[in-house]
């Protein structure tokens, strides 16, 4: 039997695909969110500042939150460098590094390995944030000693206001979201931290840094690091959006808490969405 | 009829207005001499196929026809573009202002409404450039469709959304016989290709393209398909895929010959260089070689250019720092020359082994 094909039948073909696509990215969103979620986070703006786009996306009506996670002990908040993970558990996660006696051009071909899929245990104002916290507060007390031995010295009276200024900040804006372990299965994070209130497993990608004689591991991002505001809440963030009201700007105190659900598939969504008194 | 083409049938007009031109040119010489009656009925018989051709196909019946067409092609082609950018930015900009039922069913009422619209236009319009337009559109929805779903429900982004948009440009691409679409969906298949092999050695997907070596295995494919799958139907189709195969394996090669730390072989970045400066000259050698004896002339014209490209880049390496200006240009200039020397005489072999059929 020789099957005859017509543009009626491609076009029901292509239907096809059209429909069983739809229905299989739905399927898949639906088994994110069917059951008990993975974890449950509640956050605020902190940890969630509205996502900035640069043209086309800027033109885009939707509302995202940005992820705004840090790296625990990393010496900026911009940091991406993990210098906590050692060698061998660089090696376990798939990188191949150079040993001590390595060339240069042996570094950097280790240097140019790409990103791998890994994942991530993120913390929520846990020890990491107090960590943070106490370091801040080092450093003031450091600063205060030496404006002490130093009672001419203007820079370092300035210099002490400065970082009680930082750890303010850090106690009212800074966020509080922390990636605190690395591995390549997620059921081995979970069984390491099982606080599923403060501990979300994310999946995301991590590379290589070499500078100098040093290799570092560093996030190169997470797979989902924005989120979107469901149409319920629009209303309550979308009148933020401007990049004149930044938090981290203006200094000032967080404006919303979002309740933040990662499902099976470790992929994040807002359920609940409120506005902060300040 | 309906088993042809507009493409095919565009040719035979062409053949038929040379064949005249042909004819007179031997009345007038006395070569040869019809009678009248045979004259009569050899015309009427072409008349009959181009007034048919031109009810269905609505193709050129001369020169200036095509020229004209010509125009009409780039702007059919600019105004696809043009009507996908569009609606990107339509959704874009009222995007977020629906709820998420709304956002679902627009999506999906979109990309099936055009798939309609753009069969019910290729039913009526012979030319294809209304088609064309249609499809294009049809193929933007349906990727935004995917596109904005993932972002709708922070799905996390996979390469798998590459294949079905791969199937759903071949599939409007082989139904109306549109080239534009081809090239998209050989664009989704490499990249879905590609993503797979480097996702093989641990690689995030979306980062396939720093491993070039990832593209080869969707270069084999494209240039085997067209060798076991029959494209005599539609013009021009085994010439772009055997194109994106040449452009798939020689791009990647000629990147490693400069840049041999992003390989994957495990060599030192100078032996790396070397080994696909080598490989470059072979491949893109033996795709002119190809092309001739099979009388391909995109893979001709690919290989001469990617040949030329791997010499020059070679030339420079080796001379732009320690001779003089003019005598570097003196030798492009000369191996030009000698290049063409040696195309002349695979042409002439070439035709002297049966000619251009």
């Amino acid at each position: 039997m020789k099957f005859a094909w017509s543009k009626s039948r491609a076009m029901l073909v292509a239907a096809a695909l059209v429909v069983v696509t739809n229905a299989i990215a739905l399927g898949g969103v639906a088994y994110n969110r069917s059951g008990k979620p993975d974890s449950v986070l509640q956050l605020t703006e902190r940890e969630l500042p509205i996502q900035w786009w640069s043209w086309p996306e800027n033109e885009n009506s939707a509302v995202h939150l940005r992820l705004n996670w840090r790296i625990a002990g990393g010496s900026y908040v911009w940091d991406r460098g993990i210098d906590w993970l050692s060698e061998p558990q660089l090696r376990a996660l798939g990188f191949e590094l150079p040993d001590a006696a390595a060339s240069s051009e042996e570094r950097l071909r280790a240097a140019h390995q790409t990103a791998r899929d890994v994942f991530f245990a993120l913390e929520f104002d846990g020890p990491a944030y107090q960590g943070e916290l106490e370091r801040q507060r080092k450093v003031v007390s450091k600063a205060e000693e030496e404006s002490a031995a130093a009672v001419e010295d203007k820079a370092a009276r300035e210099r002490v206001e400065d970082e009680k200024e930082n750890l303010r900040l850090e106690q009212l804006n800074g966020s509080r979201l922390f990636v605190v372990a690395v591995d390549t299965d997620a059921d081995t994070l979970r069984q390491r931290y099982p606080d599923r209130k403060h501990y979300a497993i994310v999946s995301g990608r991590l590379e290589l840094r070499v500078s100098g004689d040093k290799t570092v591991a560093q996030i190169d991002d997470l797979n989902v690091n924005v989120i979107r505001v469901p149409h319920a809440y629009r209303k309550l963030v979308e009148p933020l959006r401007t990049p004149e009201s930044s938090i981290t700007q203006y200094k000032s105190a967080p404006r919303y808490a979002a309740t933040v659900h990662f499902g099976r598939r470790l992929e994040p969504w807002i359920v609940d969405a409120r506005r902060l008194d300040r | 009829m309906n088993e042809l083409s507009r493409t095919a049938a565009q040719r035979r007009a062409d053949e038929i207005r040379v064949f005249r031109e042909e004819l007179e040119r031997l009345q007038a010489e006395h070569v040869l001499t019809l009678t009248d009656e045979q004259r009569q009925s050899v015309q009427q018989h072409h008349d009959a196929l181009l007034g048919s051709y031109t009810a269905t196909f609505d193709i050129d019946r001369d020169q200036q026809a095509q020229r004209l067409s010509l125009g009409m092609r780039v702007a059919s082609f600019l105004g696809a573009v043009a009507l996908a950018a569009s609606v990107f930015f339509l959704f874009n900009q009222y995007w977020g202002l629906f709820p998420t039922w709304a956002q679902v069913t627009l999506l999906l009422v979109a990309s099936l409404g055009t798939l309609f619209a753009t069969y019910w236009i290729g039913r009526r319009d012979p030319t294809g450039y209304f088609s064309k337009l249609a499809a294009m559109v049809a193929f933007a929805c349906f990727v935004l469709n995917i596109a904005l779903l993932g972002e709708m429900f922070n799905i996390t982004p996979s390469d798998k959304a590459f294949i079905v948009w791969a199937a759903l440009a071949l599939l409007l691409a082989y139904t109306f016989d549109l080239r534009l679409l081809l090239a998209a969906g050989i664009l989704c298949f490499i990249a879905f290709v590609s993503a797979r092999v480097g996702t093989w050695s641990g690689v995030y997907w979306l980062y396939f393209g720093e491993r070039p070596e990832n593209f080869f295995p969707a270069a084999a494919l494209l240039f085997c398909l067209p060798l076991f799958v029959s494209h005599a139907k539609f013009q021009g189709f085994a010439a772009l895929y055997r194109i994106f195969a040449l452009l798939t394996l020689l791009l990647p090669v000629l990147v490693l010959a400069n840049w041999g730390e992003i390989s994957y072989l495990p060599f030192s970045a100078a032996a790396v260089e070397r080994i696909y400066q080598v490989l470059g000259f072979v491949l893109s050698a033996a795709a002119i070689w190809l092309g001739v004896r099979c009388e391909w002339a995109d893979t001709v014209n690919t290989g001469t250019v990617f040949f030329v490209i791997f010499l020059y880049t070679k030339f420079y390496d080796w001379w732009w720092e320690i001779v003089p200006k003019f005598v570097f240009f003196l030798i492009i200039g000369l191996t030009s020359i000698l290049f063409i020397l040696v195309m002349k005489r695979l042409r002439a072999a070439a035709q002297g082994a049966g000619g251009p059929r």
